[in-house]
């Protein structure tokens, strides 16, 4: 359950990041277009996250779903300070 | 001139107050943090126990009597842990003032494991709380704690506009003082519930530290005056009554707690005690069913008062030992990942002020502190793990040795750290730790394979490969900062 509780956190950040001007602005990703459509799973995952977090059990949930939304947080943030990094680096290439 | 603004004075007061206390809550968090496995690490410790073990036998209970006997005849209250999902064997421990001291048994036989003498994990936890120190310790840390808690606060009241914004930007390759910047905000912002929660549940832990029922000036004599040891004497003709058969015992006791639910049997001079787990559920409530050494039933203790019962949701939220390993886990990064979030807030405030003030003996001081908390502790930690197996097995007191190796690393870590900032080379200083990390932490995994009975190349993965792989990570971790500081 954490796993998949750290993955919909990581679905859900990802697109934040992608679809934040100033996120979009800072890796060089500024010709990013999400579908309109994509957005809604900025809600969806983290909500879907804790629903089933609350259904396995209910004394742990908040804990995992907190918790899984800290890390994914740095893993996106990692991720995607890594992918401007690597763009960087081709453009000079 | 700066404006004199609620963020300009919230400014200071993170800075200061952060500084100040975030050298002692460095301490705090990474022995917390390696307190979570403090189970696992014991048996990282004594690679002679195996990975798995048969179920409990009944008859290997009462094996464990005479050991248990010797231990009460020396004054201890020993105590036993039934196999649980963490720790496969049964073991005989005491309490020694500091650490856990544990003995192993099989399960199936009740025989005793040969194994070397360890502090064990139980070291760490020690130190997170107590810092060695009794109640001194105690106090220091629950202040330290509030001190969190008020850093925690001015920060987000600094940073509340760019709070949601800056949640997620990382930008390593930016100028130093960005990069750091950006890993302090990474560190904090999504982790504010976790650390607000460690702080608030902690400092409650020990409220009686920070509100005493006596008045202060009574509690500082106490600590200034050394009270008599409160452990009983050892005493040759001290008498210990017949030990009673512990199945039947356990097994009424389980009619009350709940079948698997007793984690442990304690012995105390007049009573025998069979406790209920801490995994059993997310209040710590301590419960247990008491019987004499005449096998009678004595009582059985379940406080539930309102109090009670807010001390038992802390120590749960705060011990985590009822959440699974996947919940350790989660704590751990946590625990890691906070622990970055105070380093990388020791290290901001020193870089804004080495232009400015770099030449000051009160910096170099500040400095030098820095150093042998954010590297030397780490060193010492890395060190106590090789101590373990490069000390002769048959060492005469190979547990003091142990610490030994600990205090010895983080003196001399602290030290060259203070030279190097006295002779003007702290980035030196800095350097040649970190790479001393690296090769201990790095190394571990050799060292475990050399000195591991029975130890093989692939195996399902274990305590010890998680302690070896985590240890690997951090040594590249601190060679790649290492690295970046030329």
């Amino acid at each position: 359950m954490i796993f998949i509780c750290f993955l919909l956190w990581t679905v859900s950040l990802s697109i934040q990041a992608a679809s934040d001007l100033r996120m979009q602005r800072i890796s060089g990703f500024e010709k990013l277009v999400l579908p309109r459509w994509v957005m809604i799973f900025r809600w969806i995952c983290p909500l879907t996250g804790l629903w089933l977090c609350a259904n396995e059990s209910l004394s742990t949930a908040i804990f995992v779903w907190l918790g899984t939304f800290s890390i994914a947080a740095v893993l996106v943030a990692v991720g995607w300070a890594t992918g401007s990094r690597w763009k960087q680096i081709r453009k000079q290439v | 001139m700066i404006p004199d603004t609620l963020r300009a004075r919230m400014g200071w007061l993170h800075a200061w107050i952060g500084f100040l206390s975030g050298l002692l809550l460095v301490c705090v968090f990474i022995t917390g943090t390696l307190a979570v496995f403090d189970t696992e690490l014991t048996r990282w410790l004594q690679p002679e126990v195996p990975p798995t073990a048969a179920e409990l036998n009944d008859a290997a209970l009462d094996k464990m009597l005479p050991s248990v006997r010797s231990l009460l005849l020396k004054g201890e209250k020993p105590f036993i842990a039934l196999p649980s999902e963490r720790d496969p064997v049964l073991r005989l421990s005491y309490h020694d003032g500091h650490e856990v001291l544990t003995q192993p048994f099989a399960p199936q036989s009740g025989e005793q494991i040969a194994t070397r003498q360890t502090v064990g994990g139980t070291f760490f936890y020690d130190l997170h709380y107590t810092l060695r120190s009794g109640s001194v310790g105690i106090t220091l840390v629950s202040f330290a704690g509030l001190m969190l808690l008020t850093v925690l606060a001015s920060g987000v009241i600094i940073h509340l506009k760019a709070l949601i914004p800056d949640l997620l930007v990382l930008r390593p390759f930016a100028s130093r003082l960005r990069a750091w910047l950006d890993v302090h905000v990474l560190a904090s912002v999504p982790f504010l519930p976790f650390v607000f929660m460690m702080a608030y549940t902690g400092t409650f832990l020990h409220t009686r530290s920070v509100l005493p029922p006596e008045s202060y000036v009574s509690l500082a004599k106490e600590m200034l005056v050394p009270s008599p040891s409160k452990s009983e004497p050892a005493s040759p003709d001290r008498q210990v009554p017949q030990l009673p058969s512990l199945p039947p015992l356990l097994h009424a006791a389980e009619k009350t707690l709940g079948v698997g639910r007793v984690g442990s049997i304690l012995f105390l001079p007049d009573t025998i005690l069979f406790m209920r787990t801490d995994a059993s559920g997310p209040l710590r409530t301590r419960e247990h069913v008491d019987f004499s050494y005449d096998s009678r039933f004595v009582r059985h203790i379940l406080l539930t008062s309102p109090l009670t019962r807010a001390q038992q949701v802390m120590e749960g939220i705060h011990y985590i030992r009822w959440g699974g390993a996947g919940m350790r886990w989660l704590y751990f990064f946590s625990g890691s990942i906070t622990t970055i979030m105070i380093a990388s807030g020791l290290i901001l405030f020193l870089m804004k002020r080495r232009k400015t003030s770099g030449d000051r003996t009160l910096f170099q001081l500040a400095e030098g502190l820095s150093i042998s908390v954010l590297v030397g502790l780490p060193l010492a930690c890395a060190g106590l793990l090789w101590g373990n197996r490069l000390i002769p097995q048959g060492h005469e007191s190979r547990i003091n040795a142990e610490i030994l190796v600990f205090f010895s690393i983080w003196m001399a870590a602290a030290f060259f750290g203070f030279s190097g900032c006295f002779i003007k080379k702290p980035f030196e200083a800095w350097k040649i730790l970190l790479i001393a990390f690296s090769l201990l932490t790095v190394g571990l995994g050799f060292l475990d394979a050399l000195t591991r009975p029975g130890w093989q190349p692939m195996h399902a993965p274990t305590v010890f490969a998680a302690v070896d792989l985590i240890a690997f990570c951090m040594g590249l971790v601190s060679l790649q900062i290492a690295r970046r500081l030329s």
